[in-house]
């Protein structure tokens, strides 16, 4: 487990040190949020960039894999929202009529997102690790430095969240049709 | 499904005992739990919805991307840091698949070595070219880090070490791809690969099983590089006279095994064998 004393110079190379090791990962991350090769190696440098000046912030108990792969998750988020902002101001401002409407699937899909957004850090990194990016959980417990039983309670709760806004989402959409 | 796809589908889900009892009160309560059903069709479309997808490869590859992340990581100078070891050691161990092995010396040994002439023996099989392009992309991929300075870079069973030079490396420059081997009683004891760039020196220390240390101190010519020297020392680990020493000079064959010395001591014979795979430009033509 690493320290906080550590020179710029160890900080940098420790930092490497896990890009090398769990690049790939952090990419899955990204993917997994993003659905876009390009955005997803984007975000993980605007994390690593991101990451570089913040070694006060990492606590001692906090493994540095799993910190960066929260920040990896945090920027792709916002790259997400970035995005979806940009497209949103194209449909409504610029190109309204060639804007392609949504199937009730991808609506669904964005629906599901949010709600992983909105979940809290440490549960919105689970959801992310299990199910977008299709880890175990023992894998994820090895990555967030915790127990097995631990990441399988969590889950669990976070599942619970979503599915209150699964639920949600089919009312407003039966609604929306009865009153279409 | 049939008994084998049972037998077959049990294993692949690798329960135990316990596991598969849950598996089946869970089952049962199903069947009469109208609310549990209901979670366990919307858990079904959770899944679903947030299904990985199928996962491409960066557009230039995963090489590229790692060298573009790590060189947005401001260089370090100067320093000798310990946990790039680590990472020059999973760079490199993942890519030459290394399985040096190391076994302990036993028996004291209280007498200084002598050294024989260097001899060439008849060819043995070397490391192989793609290992050498392998090691050279490994040290390429953590050179960066170092902006340039690093010299050379050894990777060896458990340890790993990289030299830092004061100026930086020439782009110019070529790496030397070597592999040392120390045996004693005709048992290999001691076995890394090193790196170096032409012209620089290497001292490393490695390691031995029961406490001692093995110091190499490996000198390259930028004119000539198959020209090498080469010093050896067995030392215990709380400092002391060496318990075998040796220096000599050789020049060396790419793509050859060779024997550079042979050391007998009361401890028994310790023999140094290297293998060189070749040379090849230190960074990257554009």
């Amino acid at each position: 487990m690493p320290d906080k004393g550590w020179s710029e110079q160890e900080w940098r190379t420790l930092v490497a040190n896990e890009v090398v090791r769990s690049f790939q990962l952090f990419y899955k991350i990204a993917y997994g949020v993003l659905e876009d090769a390009d955005a997803a190696e984007d975000a993980c440098q605007q994390a690593l960039v991101k990451v570089l000046p913040r070694r006060r912030e990492l606590r001692c108990d906090d493994s540095l894999r799993s910190w960066m792969a929260k920040v990896v998750l945090n920027e792709s988020l916002a790259m997400r929202r970035r995005r979806r902002a940009e497209k949103l101001m194209l449909e409504d401002q610029t190109i309204p009529h060639r804007s392609t409407p949504n199937t009730a699937d991808q609506e669904l899909r964005e629906a599901v997102k949010d709600a992983v957004e909105s979940l809290p850090e440490h549960l919105r990194l689970i959801v992310s690790l299990r199910q977008l990016d299709g880890l175990s959980g023992a894998v994820v417990a090895e990555i967030l430095g915790c127990s097995e039983a631990h990441v399988c309670r969590q889950f669990h709760v976070a599942m619970a969240s979503l599915r209150v806004a699964l639920r949600e989402f089919k009312s407003e959409r039966q609604s929306s049709k009865k009153v279409g | 499904m049939v008994c084998e796809e049972i037998r077959q589908f049990l294993l692949e889900v690798d329960w135990d005992a316990s596991r598969r009892e849950q598996a089946l009160e869970s089952l049962k309560h199903l069947e009469q739990c109208e609310t549990c059903r209901a979670a366990m069709h919307e858990f079904d479309e959770l899944r679903l919805v947030l299904a990985p997808a199928a996962l491409p490869e960066p557009r230039d590859g995963w090489e590229s991307m790692q060298r573009r992340l790590v060189k947005t990581i401001p260089p370090a100078r100067n320093v000798w840091i310990r946990p790039v070891m680590a990472m020059a050691a999973t760079v490199v161990l993942v890519v030459l698949g290394f399985k040096a092995g190391q076994r302990e010396s036993t028996g004291p040994a209280r007498t200084l070595a002598t050294t024989d002439k260097p001899r060439v023996e008849p060819p043995e099989p070397a490391i192989a070219t793609p290992e050498l392009s392998h090691t050279l992309k490994a040290f390429r991929t953590v050179s960066p880090v170092y902006d340039g300075y690093a010299g050379w870079m050894v990777v060896s069973r458990g340890t790993s070490e990289i030299g830092i030079l004061p100026n930086p490396v020439s782009s110019a420059a070529r790496m030397l791809a070597l592999r040392l081997d120390l045996w004693q009683n005709d048992r290999s004891i001691s076995n890394a690969d090193l790196v170096v760039v032409d012209g620089q020196s290497a001292d490393l220390t490695l390691p031995l099983k029961g406490g001692r240390l093995l110091h190499y101190r490996v000198g390259t010519s930028m004119d000539d590089p198959t020209r090498l020297t080469i010093g050896i020392e067995v030392k215990n680990q709380g400092g002391g006279e060496p318990v075998a020493a040796m220096a000599t000079a050789l020049k060396i064959q790419p793509g050859h095994k060779q024997t550079v010395g042979k050391l007998a001591t009361t401890n028994g014979d310790y023999e140094l064998k290297i293998d060189f795979a070749g040379a090849a430009p230190a960074s990257e033509t554009p």
